[in-house]
């Protein structure tokens, strides 16, 4: 084991949230190293010439090292688990800056109801109609606390976005649902799609409010915290899944990486492979041991771990920290660790087609189209309705890359031969001649919430292992009926927009698509290292300190207790701002030890 | 520029002669755009694929995006020549793939089968839901798939081959390997699903068809051009984003001009966005 010479604060991986923790220390004079499995990136020249959909989409050029290590899943513990051997249904990151490079940048605060979610919901309807077997808690901390932190990560990277709340005071154009805001975007938002525009037209008839989404792409020229001009976004279309080439999408490679090298303090060991978090006789961790490109074991000491590897990576790696102080695993001691796992509905419930009008649909981003919030969230009356949680609606219509979007486009009646179960061939004369309309179709996009139950959790897999030879993560996830009811209710909504856009052909998935590992369905897993009010509730408190290891300390969406519908990287880095100001307030570090609250 | 691009995107390797197949197409009809290299139709050496089997990929891939001179599909465009590349490489693995067992299976009824080695059972209708589980490298699929195909064809057209049969014909046999329900189909694929099979191709021939040329498929942009695809593209306006009449010709990667005119390596024209950070990781 090779050991290196002790820092304050080490972390795994360095994508958004380490990226902030070392820019934060660092000025405040501490020491960072970050261990990262992946490789070096940056802006220049590694962005300027990857508009390639077959490496970077269909080959996840970008994304986490699955023939390593993967997960596996099984729908309920009745079911084998098996694991995704190719990618599917989610697209973790590797490399420096993380999931946050090849990320859409739809940046969502989540609302205040999000916060105190089951106090809210106990209010409102009584404990009924909270679904059986559901595992829902209250955050420790609320939207009003977090709030200054949201407005500071806007200022500091940049945001584009048009300000529906100021102060408490709707204003026109932007979100009328949204919290609170102490201060309007920085930026406008980002220019409009066709397709978006239509979508609005047909959500306004209908009593609705359409919006641009709120971006951390820039919509114009922008100096964010480090000094340096970027550029707005250009719009070419190749944005998810890829690196920015022009710098308009913030990530931490815009200004947290660099303004942490800059200092001298920070250190970013790349193709560094973090196996296991030692801890000492009382249980506080030592540093992190890693694979080195060596191919040999480092020991990286510090007074201070972030486990900040993205969710399921980072409760991985807390079970598998066993020792004689936490023989189940960091933070397990209560059998905390892997409970309230939660993914995310990310489903098309109608796509029109148009046949005659092209919507430029190969332009812009996820960002750039309208969205409706009318039935996000608790932000409808849910009354009678037989679930909790909703979800937002938008015009799916913006960096549409040919290979991922020829299938599944409407056909009209007859048009083509039908498989044995019913859907249109995707080949054959009836299929080219249908992908002529390539860019005529518009699919409506609900993106909705995944409340928390008990049977839904990750564990370690008893049969699969990594190449290293150790357990992968199980994921044990399921939809239930509340979600199929949710999902129903609102792609009924969707559907009557759809109709007022009049297509020429439309197909409708009116029923929620069965729970798989194969489709898409964003990369918004969250959930198995939950924060609370004490540890018999959660695994950390409410600044992602472990409970019985206060200098391990958890970052991102792994900290969720259950999963809002909306994009988590706003709350993900408000909550590490948070954090690190109680570190700063509280002098932390001189004797790392639990914050209070 | 122009000249160099041209060899980066040509087909290497044209040692032997694919002599018993005849060249791809006789030259796309797509009328060439001035500073559009794409890969010759050479009838070059294949790398993976062996006559018979090119001449069979071909055929079912003129049937999945027919196409003739008026208006090309998936063979004018080169995705076999695309998919010979693919197999050459790691396996034929293109992307990342976690290729450790036990492997799936699927079993019909209620009872699970007893346990066997290196085998899990799963209720054969739940298996979709877990994605690809073939125990398999593309390269085997692709050399037993194929066999098995010509094997399917012969037990159903009295030993003829695939090639011989009319386009209706061939388009039920297409029909009942993506379909795998009946038992001949079955039968003769076992141990590999055929519908795996079937995806396997389809999925490299849409991927052959809308790549960037330098993979060597989408040849003269074809693909980009029937579906109207501007391919790759350093920027659009935001009036261009809502203009009904907008279009542009298609570009490929390699006629993607150098960020701000600099050439790889030169930091100096770079303007507003971030060089290389000089304390970096080295990597
Ligand atoms: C395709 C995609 C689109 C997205 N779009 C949006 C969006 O529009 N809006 C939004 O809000 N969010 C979006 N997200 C989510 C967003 O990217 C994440 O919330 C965010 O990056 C999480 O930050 P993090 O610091 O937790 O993890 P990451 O940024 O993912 O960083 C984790 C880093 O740790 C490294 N690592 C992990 N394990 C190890 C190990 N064992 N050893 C060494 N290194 C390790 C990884 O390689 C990685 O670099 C998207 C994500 C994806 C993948």
């Amino acid at each position: 084991m090779i050991e290196h010479p002790e820092v304050d604060v080490v972390t795994v991986g360095a994508g958004w949230t380490a990226g902030i923790a070392a820019q934060q220390l660092t000025a405040q004079g501490l020491t960072v190293v970050s261990i990262e499995k992946g490789r070096a990136q940056w802006t220049w020249p590694d962005f300027a010439h990857n508009h390639d959909e077959l490496r970077f989409t269909a080959r996840h050029e970008l994304m986490h090292e699955i023939e390593r290590e993967t997960w596996t899943w099984r729908p309920n513990d009745r079911m084998p688990s098996l694991p995704m051997r190719q990618y599917g249904a989610f697209h973790p990151g590797s490399n420096v800056g993380g999931a946050g490079v090849h990320w859409s940048a739809v940046m969502w605060r989540f609302l205040p109801t999000d916060f105190d979610y089951l106090s809210h919901h106990t209010e409102r309807y009584g404990r009924d109609l909270l679904p059986d077997g559901h595992s829902n808690q209250d955050w420790p901390v609320g939207y009003d606390e977090l709030e200054p932190h949201f407005t500071q990560f806007e200022v500091d990277t940049g945001m584009s976005g048009q300000t529906g709340n100021l102060n408490g005071e709707i204003l026109e154009g932007g979100n009328p649902y949204e919290g609170p805001r102490s201060r309007p975007y920085p930026l406008p938002p980002l220019a409009p799609t066709r397709a978006g525009l239509r979508f609005a037209e047909a959500a306004e008839a209908l009593g609705y409010t359409p919006f641009v989404q709120p971006s951390s792409i820039l919509s114009e020229g922008y100096t964010d915290m480090s000094g340096e001009p970027r550029a707005g976004c250009v719009y070419c279309g190749f944005c998810t899944r890829y690196g920015c080439h022009v710098d308009a999408k913030s990530s931490a490679l815009t200004a947290h990486i660099p303004m942490a090298l800059d200092t001298g303090r920070y250190e970013i060991r790349t193709r560094c492979y973090v196996t296991r978090i030692p801890v000492d006789d009382t249980g506080l961790a030592t540093g992190i041991e890693y694979l080195g490109p060596d191919g040999r074991e480092h020991f990286q000491p510090a007074r201070t771990v972030l486990v900040s590897g993205y969710t399921m990576s980072n409760v991985r790696l807390l079970m598998l920290s066993t020792s004689d102080a936490h023989p189940d695993g960091i933070g397990n001691a209560r059998g905390q660790l892997g409970r309230n796992a939660t993914h995310q509905i990310w489903q098309q419930p109608t796509i029109g087609r148009f046949d005659g009008e092209r919507f430029n649909t190969y332009m812009g981003n996820t960002s750039t189209s309208h969205a409706i919030y009318d039935f996000a969230g608790d932000v409808f009356d849910h009354s009678g309705l037989g679930f909790i949680g909703g979800g937002q609606l938008f015009a799916d219509a913006g960096e549409r890359l040919p290979i991922g979007t020829v299938e599944g486009i409407p056909t009209a009646q007859g048009e083509g031969a039908e498989t044995a179960d019913g859907e249109p061939r995707e080949w054959g004369q009836a299929f080219k001649d249908r992908i002529r309309h390539w860019d005529s179709y518009i699919p409506i996009t609900m993106q909705a919430e995944s409340p928390a139950y008990e049977f839904n959790r990750f564990d370690l897999d008893p049969t699969y292992t990594d190449f290293l030879g150790r357990p992968l993560l199980r994921i044990t996830f399921d939809w239930t009926d509340n979600e199929r009811r949710m999902y129903a209710f609102i792609a009924e909504r969707a559907m009557e927009i759809m109709d007022r856009m009049q297509p020429t052909a439309r197909v409708d998935n009116p029923e929620i698509e069965p729970y798989n590992v194969v489709d898409y369905q964003s990369t918004h897993i969250q959930g198995g290292a939950i924060m609370g009010t004490d540890p018999s509730n959660s695994v950390t408190n409410r600044y992602g300190q472990v409970w019985d290891a206060p200098n391990v300390v958890v970052t991102g969406a792994a900290l969720f207790p259950q999963n809002p519908g909306a994009n988590p990287t706003a709350t993900v880095n408000a909550l590490m701002y948070h954090t690190l100001e109680a570190m700063r307030e509280q002098n932390y570090f001189r004797a790392p030890g639990e914050l209070l609250s | 520029m122009t000249g160099t691009l041209a060899t980066a995107a040509v087909v290497p390797g044209c040692t032997t002669d694919r002599a018993t197949v005849p060249g791809p197409q006789e030259g796309p009809s797509a009328v060439p755009q001035p500073g559009v290299q794409v890969p010759e139709a050479t009838g070059a050496a294949t790398r993976f694929l062996n006559p018979d089997q090119y001449e069979l990929l071909e055929a079912m891939a003129a049937r999945l995006i027919p196409g003739d001179e008026d208006d090309p599909g998936a063979v004018q465009a080169g995705v076999v020549d695309y998919i010979d590349r693919l197999l050459a490489t790691h396996e034929g693995y293109p992307q990342r793939t976690y290729t450790m067992g036990p492997f799936a299976r699927g079993y019909e009824g209620d009872e699970e089968p007893p346990a066997e080695p290196g085998i899990v059972w799963v209720p054969a209708d739940e298996l979709d839901r877990y994605g690809w589980q073939a125990g398999q490298t593309p390269r085997e699929l692709y050399r037993m798939g194929l066999a098995r195909f010509q094997e399917l064809v012969a037990a159903r057209h009295g030993g003829a081959s695939f090639v011989e049969l009319s386009e209706d014909e061939q388009d039920a046999l297409i029909e009942a390997i993506e379909d795998d329900e009946d038992d001949d189909v079955g039968e003769i694929f076992d141990p590999i699903p055929a519908g795996t099979f079937f995806e396997l191709v389809h999925k490299h021939v849409v991927e052959g068809f809308l790549a960037d040329p330098m993979y060597g498929g989408n040849r003269d942009m074809i693909g980009w051009r029937l579906i109207g695809f501007p391919g790759a593209q350093r920027a659009y306006s935001p009036e261009e984003m809502v203009d009904p009449d907008f279009s542009r010709p298609p570009q490929s990667l390699a006629m993607l001009p150098m960020l701000h005119g600099a050439h790889r390596g030169d930091t100096t024209a770079l303007g507003s966005v971030r060089r290389r950070h000089p304390n970096g990781p080295i990597d």
